[in-house]
């Protein structure tokens, strides 16, 4: 089996959380999957700052990034990630609800690499995760510096 | 051409009455008429002295000669009075001698001889010593006849003897010597009287030479002093007659003379130029030719008036032109009535008159203006305090519209403080300065006593010490209100504008929500459901199996009404991109898009050929995608089903799309129900569908100007119109 890369997940709703972890690891993609619950957490993991100040070295292979979420929303996390250029390598995918013409819009503005609506129908969903995540977190060749699992194992 | 002849260059233009006029005009001259006249009756008077003298002369010399032949027949009478007492002496001496009786015969003629030839000398001769001469020399023959009487008679009474007695006594012969001695001295005195009076007609005859030869040399040295005068003058005349037809050749204004006869006799070049004819051309015709037909009764009037001595001060008619237009020209006329002619001067007055015709017209105009034009317009004088307040005015002049636009009634020459006695104090400020510096001014103000607002344009009138102020102005009370009620709805506009923009931010962000937060516990049951079904691996009896299938379906619906919601919302929310559409391309993207519903279904599709429209391709792509999705849909238990799409003519500049098909139809009773949103006229369990399509194709339709209807046939099809805009460019 390939080497799995590390998925950073962002996502306030723990039920969409469980739903995506379940169909991440019902195909063996979550290996290291890390889940955040909003923007804030999700800026301190990659700046490594307050309770990830101590985390692991090595960047995700991806951000998979929900849009609708307290405190700082998934547009700002894109942004902030897109304006540092340490950051903006690393590929941003948001899963978001919303077909809301303005955030598509925005977030391609912004630089995101993929935008992904959840569909209502769990199979759809499983499967739309289950794509996602194969594909940038195993066909996709990351940015030099992001963190494969196997690589960790090797070490 | 020429059928008059001039007349002679400037007559006398006055004309005074009397003896004088004739003299003057062979004398025009008047310092040298006097000697010229003096000259000439002087020297007539000379001539006609000379020749009555001479007359006189004459006469005398007539009676002179006369007297020289009386004196020559004088003396012939008294040589034939001796011979015939000569004849009767040698008679009576032959009586004698012979005593013959034939003696007698001579002796007696000889008697009435003497006395008639003495007769006859007395009738001749005139002067008094003559007449007793004759009368001693008669007396002397009497009595010698006497003697030689008495010897006939003696020779007869007693014989020879007797009377040679008596002869030889020598009486007789004493007497014949008496006779002829008198008759001597009549003779010479008669000789002295023709000496003299051929004296004096030698004097009288060199007198009347000499008076001739003189009288006729001062008459010719007066004529040639007369003859001088008028050389002189007449040079002078000349020069004159140049100096004036120079002056009539120069000037400007036209001068002629015409004649009674009603033609120009002369003109100035003024006329040629003025009227374009020659001076030929316009002698040959009556001037009255020339003379407008309108105003020739007046000119023949004016003529009139000139014939019978009145001058024309001021007289204007109308002449035409070579060209054919008119010129308007002005006479000064002096007739000159014993001549029959005229002297005038004309003055080409036309532009003068249109310019007064313009001014006059545009006074008219002005006054129309005035009293027609519905604004309001007053002159007032201002009345100032000592101070030089303006504390009041008066109205000078109103026009008509001034009632209506103030309320104020007969306001000419009252005071402003009679008629509204609250009038606001700036009014009388305003005027006032206005009034004073000259200043126009316009500005909007309201009159509260007048209830009435008011626009106002005011400016100085007249002179500045006049102090008048003219006022145009406008009731603008009604407007003031309009716009007051403007500024009110526009402010009820902006805060209903704000409420939209907020109800519309409020639906965006509800439909955002929407999108989100309604969306996700949707997926959340339906993913738990599955997760149970995994969890659960087969082991849920059939009923519970179907119940979970039944969240799943539902909430699977809603996710489909939520979708389908949110579309329609961003649908009219969105901005409309307006392009060139070719409906034919749309269709047939449309028809490979419906697919899904379309494979395995015996479709028969009628389409036509449909032109290119103007619209937002992706509006109208969801408009085809709704109607023939319909189509589709409800035809679905045909076979075959037949789709027919076309256009049905056209309706205000718009053609009509339609897509008819074979299906389900619907009861035309709920035809108003098919376009609203949610509403459907088939249950779920018949036709799937929210209800939003066909609310979609209206809205979308409505968007781009048109409008949608439908007919149907229940179970036996429906047909789905909307207009749409023919493109331009197709």
């Amino acid at each position: 089996m390939s080497s799995l890369q590390r998925i950073l997940l962002v996502e306030d709703s723990p039920r969409d959380a469980e739903l995506a972890l379940d169909a991440l690891a019902a195909h063996h993609l979550a290996n290291e999957v890390v889940h955040v619950r909003d923007g804030a957490d999700a800026l301190d993991y990659l700046y490594r700052r307050g309770t990830f100040s101590g985390r692991s070295n090595g960047e995700p292979a991806v951000v998979l990034l929900d849009l609708k979420m307290p405190k700082v929303d998934g547009l700002e996390v894109l942004r902030q990630m897109k304006s540092d250029p340490h950051l903006r390598v690393i590929p941003v995918v948001v899963m978001t609800s919303s077909r809301e013409e303005g955030d598509v819009l925005r977030s391609y503005e912004l630089g995101v690499n993929a935008y992904v609506v959840k569909p209502v129908k769990f199979q759809e969903f499983v499967d739309a995760v289950r794509q996602v995540g194969a594909f940038w977190a195993v066909i996709n060749e990351p940015p030099p510096g992001s963190l494969r699992h196997s690589d960790s194992a090797r070490s | 051409m020429n059928a008059r002849p001039a007349a002679g260059l400037y007559p006398t233009a006055t004309s005074g009455p009397g003896s004088n006029s004739s003299l003057r005009r062979f004398f025009p001259f008047e310092e040298a008429r006097w000697p010229l006249v003096a000259a000439f009756v002087g020297a007539l008077g000379l001539l006609g002295t000379v020749a009555w003298s001479d007359w006189r002369q004459f006469r005398r010399m007539e009676e002179a000669a006369a007297l020289v032949a009386k004196t020559h027949e004088v003396q012939a009478g008294l040589n034939r009075l001796l011979s015939v007492v000569q004849d009767v002496e040698t008679g009576s001496r032959g009586f004698v001698l012979t005593g013959d009786r034939v003696f007698l015969e001579p002796f007696e003629a000889g008697l009435k001889a003497a006395v008639e030839e003495e007769r006859r000398i007395e009738q001749l001769i005139l002067a008094d010593e003559q007449k007793a001469n004759l009368r001693v020399l008669e007396s002397l023959i009497a009595n010698r006849i006497a003697v030689a009487g008495r010897t006939v008679e003696l020779r007869q009474d007693a014989g020879f003897e007797a009377a040679q007695h008596a002869v030889a006594s020598g009486q007789g012969e004493a007497l014949m010597g008496a006779v002829r001695a008198q008759l001597a001295r009549m003779d010479a005195i008669e000789q002295t009287l023709l000496d003299q009076r051929s004296a004096a007609l030698r004097g009288e005859a060199n007198n009347t030479v000499l008076l001739s030869i003189g009288g006729i040399g001062v008459s010719a040295a007066l004529f040639v002093v007369a003859f001088a005068l008028v050389l002189r003058g007449n040079r002078r005349r000349q020069r004159v007659q140049r100096e004036l037809d120079r002056f009539f050749t120069l000037s400007l204004d036209m001068l002629c003379i015409a004649g009674t006869d009603g033609y120009f006799k002369r003109l100035s070049p003024a006329f040629r130029e003025t009227l374009g004819y020659t001076t030929d051309e316009l002698r040959a015709r009556p001037f009255l030719d020339f003379v407008h037909p309108d105003d020739r009764a007046a000119t023949l009037a004016e003529m009139e008036k000139l014939s019978q001595g009145v001058p024309t001060v001021r007289f204007e008619n109308r002449y035409q032109c070579q060209d054919g237009s008119w010129r308007w020209l002005s006479w000064k006329t002096q007739p000159v009535v014993a001549e029959g002619l005229l002297y005038a001067t004309a003055r080409d007055v036309t532009e003068l008159r249109r310019a007064q015709e313009a001014l006059s017209s545009s006074d008219a105009r002005y006054h129309t203006l005035f009293s027609s034009i519905d604004e309001g317009f007053c002159i007032i004088e201002m009345l100032f305090d000592e101070q030089d307040k303006p504390v009041d005015y008066r109205f000078v002049e109103v026009n008509p519209s001034f009632e209506k636009q103030t309320g104020l009634r007969d306001a000419l020459g009252k005071r402003m403080r009679e008629l509204a006695p609250g009038h606001e104090e700036h009014w009388f400020e305003i005027y006032g300065h206005i009034a004073t510096t000259g200043e126009a001014v316009r500005f909007q103000n309201r009159a509260e006593q007048l209830h009435r607002s008011y626009d106002v344009y005011a400016f100085r009138f007249g002179e500045p010490k006049q102090r008048q102020v003219a006022i145009l102005f406008r009731d603008i009370t009604e407007r003031k209100e309009a716009e007051a009620k403007i500024i009110q709805l526009n402010a009820d506009l902006q805060e209903r504008a704000a409420q939209l923009t907020e109800a519309n931010q409020e639906l965006e962000s509800f439909s955002y929500s929407v999108s989100h937060d309604l969306r996700a516990p949707l997926r959340h049951v339906h993913g738990y459901v599955e997760m149970l079904q995994r969890a659960t691996d087969g082991q849920l009896s059939q009923q519970a199996q179907r119940y979970l299938n039944t969240i799943t379906e539902a909430s699977v619906e809603m996710g489909q009404l939520i979708d389908d919601l949110l579309a329609f919302s961003r649908m009219s929310r969105t901005e409309m991109r307006d392009s060139h559409v070719p409906l034919d391309e749309l269709m047939q993207d449309t028809i490979r898009g419906l697919e899904m519903a379309t494979t395995g279904r015996n479709i028969v599709w009628q389409i036509a050929s449909l032109p290119a429209v103007v619209g937002d391709p992706s509006l109208l792509r969801q408009v085809l995608t709704n109607l023939i999705g319909n189509a589709v849909k409800y035809s679905r238990t045909r076979d075959p089903a037949q789709i027919e799409i076309g256009c049905a003519g056209e309706e205000d500049g718009r053609i009509i799309l339609f897509v008819r098909d074979n299906g389900a139809g619907f009861d035309m009773q709920y035809a108003h129900k098919l376009f609203g949103v949610f509403q459907r006229l088939h249950r779920a369990d018949e036709f799937e569908g929210t209800g939003i399509g066909l609310a979609t194709v209206r809205r979308i339709v409505a968007r781009h100007g048109g409008r949608v209807w439908a007919e149907g046939v229940l179970d036996q099809g429906a047909t789905f119109y909307c207009t749409l805009k023919r493109s331009p460019s197709a």
